[in-house]
C-alpha cells in the first residue's frame, strides 16, 4: 500500500499538496482494505486487493500532477534550493567572519600598548633619547554608548627640540560591545592654557613623522607587518570586535603651558584635562 | 453487464456530481454508492476519483472538508457547491440529449406520441 501511495503521489511537484493527497489516498486505501477483510478476506490479501482496484499508481500520479499545479510546485522547490544556498552561505560566511574575527581578537589581546618613551615617536618604533615626566591619568569620561579616560601621559623634552611634547593616550571602551569604534575623525582637538588651539591629524606609516605645528597627531595601536621596498615599516592596525581600543596622540606645548585640553565635540562632547603640572615622577 | 471503460470516463464528472447532490460524501463512499447504485456496473479505478474530485474543488464546483471519524481518524467529506449544482444541470442536460441522439441512431427515432382528438 504505501509503495504505490507514494508512486501515485510523487508526481505532484508541490509538497504541501503531495502530503495532503497522500493522506487522503491513504484514507481511502484504508477503507477499502477494512471493507474487504470485513467481507471475509485475510489482512494481506484485502490489502493487495484494495490497491488493486485503485488502479495503475503512475496514470493516477500523471491525471493528479496534471489537476495539482505542476508550475507551482517548480516554484517550490526552486524557492527551496534558493533557501538552502542561502543558508549554506550565511553559515559559511558566519564561519569565515567569526574565524576572522577571533583571530583579530586574539591579536589585539596580545597587543603592547607603548608606554612612557615609547609614547614620543610612535608609530615610527625610533627610540627617543630625551627625558620625560610621567603626568597623571584621568578618571573615565562617559560620552554617549563610550567611555573615554587617558590611561598614561608624558610630557617629553629634548635639546633638538623648538617645544616639548605632550603624549598620551586615550583609551575607550563600551558596554555595547557590537558597536565599532568611535568616530574621532575632526571632532578631536586640544586647547591649553593659553587658549591655543590643535586641531588633530593622523598618523599612518606613509605620511611624514614630524607632525604639523599646532597641530596634535593621533595614532592607532600598531604592529609592524614586515617592510617596504622603501625599508620603511608597513603597519596593521590592532582591532577589537568588542568596542575597545587606544589611540596614542602628541602635540608640542609652550613652555608656560600649565593645563591642556582634550575636546571632543560630535553628537555628545566630552572634555579631559591633562594637568601639566602634576607630575607622576621624572624618567 | 460488462462495459466498455470509455463510455463511463466521460460521464464520471456527472455522476460525482449527482453523488453530492444528495449529500456530503467522503471519496470510498461515492465508489461504493455507485457501485451499488449500477448494481456493480460502474465501479472506477478508484484511484482515478480523486483527480476528477480535486480538479472540481479547484473550479469550485465542490468543496471539501476535514471530519473526525468514530474511529479519531481523519476524513476528507466533499460537497456540491451552487457552481457545482449549475454544472450538474448543465451535465445533465447535456448527458439527456447525447443519449437521445445515440438512441435515435441506433434504435430508430422514437414514435412520436398520437395526436389527441
Amino acid at each position: 500500500m504505501t509503495d504505490w501511495l507514494y508512486e501515485a503521489s510523487s508526481y505532484i511537484y508541490y509538497e504541501p499538496d503531495r502530503r495532503r493527497v497522500r493522506r487522503e489516498l491513504q484514507e481511502h486505501l484504508e477503507d477499502a482494505a477494512l471493507a474487504l477483510h470485513e467481507s471475509g478476506l485475510d489482512w494481506d490479501s484485502a490489502k493487495i486487493k484494495a490497491v488493486e482496484a485503485m488502479g495503475d499508481p503512475k496514470e493516477v500520479g500523471m491525471l493528479l500532477r496534471h489537476v495539482h499545479k505542476p508550475w507551482l510546485g517548480w516554484i517550490y522547490k526552486l524557492a527551496g534550493m534558493f533557501c538552502v544556498a542561502c543558508l549554506v552561505l550565511c553559515i559559511i560566511t558566519f564561519i569565515n567572519n567569526t574565524w576572522t574575527g577571533l583571530r583579530f581578537e586574539l591579536e589585539y589581546l596580545r597587543r603592547e600598548v607603548p608606554t612612557g618613551a615609547e609614547l614620543v615617536n610612535y608609530p615610527s618604533f625610533e627610540s627617543f633619547e630625551g627625558t620625560y615626566t610621567s603626568l597623571a591619568p584621568s578618571g573615565k569620561v562617559k560620552c554617549g554608548d563610550y567611555t573615554f579616560q587617558i590611561t598614561e601621559a608624558i610630557l617629553a623634552s629634548d635639546p633638538s627640540w623648538e617645544k616639548d611634547r605632550l603624549c598620551f593616550v586615550l583609551s575607550y571602551s563600551s558596554p555595547r560591545f557590537w558597536l565599532g569604534k568611535p568616530i574621532l575623525g575632526n571632532y578631536l582637538r586640544a586647547e591649553d592654557s593659553s587658549g591655543r588651539e590643535y586641531d588633530i591629524y593622523f598618523a599612518y606609516p606613509n605620511l611624514p613623522e614630524s607632525p604639523t605645528e599646532d597641530m596634535m597627531s593621533c595614532s592607532d595601536i600598531y604592529w609592524v607587518e614586515g617592510f617596504d621596498s622603501m625599508d620603511k615599516h608597513t603597519l596593521q592596525v590592532y582591532r577589537s570586535s568588542f568596542a575597545r581600543g587606544e589611540w596614542v596622540l602628541s602635540l608640542p606645548v609652550e613652555a608656560d603651558t600649565q593645563w591642556v585640553d582634550i575636546i571632543y565635540e560630535f553628537d555628545r562632547s566630552f572634555d579631559i584635562r591633562i594637568d601639566l603640572r602634576k607630575g607622576g615622577g621624572k624618567a | 453487464m460488462k462495459i466498455d471503460k470509455s463510455l463511463l470516463s466521460g460521464s464520471t464528472t456527472l455522476l460525482v456530481l449527482k453523488l453530492l447532490s444528495e449529500g456530503e460524501m467522503y471519496g470510498y463512499e461515492m465508489i461504493q454508492t455507485l457501485a451499488k447504485r449500477s448494481d456493480d456496473t460502474f465501479k472506477l479505478r478508484e484511484g482515478t476519483l480523486y483527480p476528477i474530485l480535486h480538479e472540481l474543488e479547484s473550479r469550485g464546483c465542490v468543496e471539501s472538508s476535514l471530519q473526525l471519524t468514530p474511529g479519531g481518524r481523519q476524513r476528507k467529506y466533499y460537497r456540491i457547491t451552487d457552481k457545482g449544482s449549475l454544472l450538474l444541470k448543465d451535465k445533465t442536460e447535456e448527458w439527456k440529449y447525447f443519449s437521445e441522439k445515440v438512441n435515435d441512431v441506433v434504435f430508430g427515432p422514437a414514435p412520436k406520441p398520437a395526436p389527441v382528438n
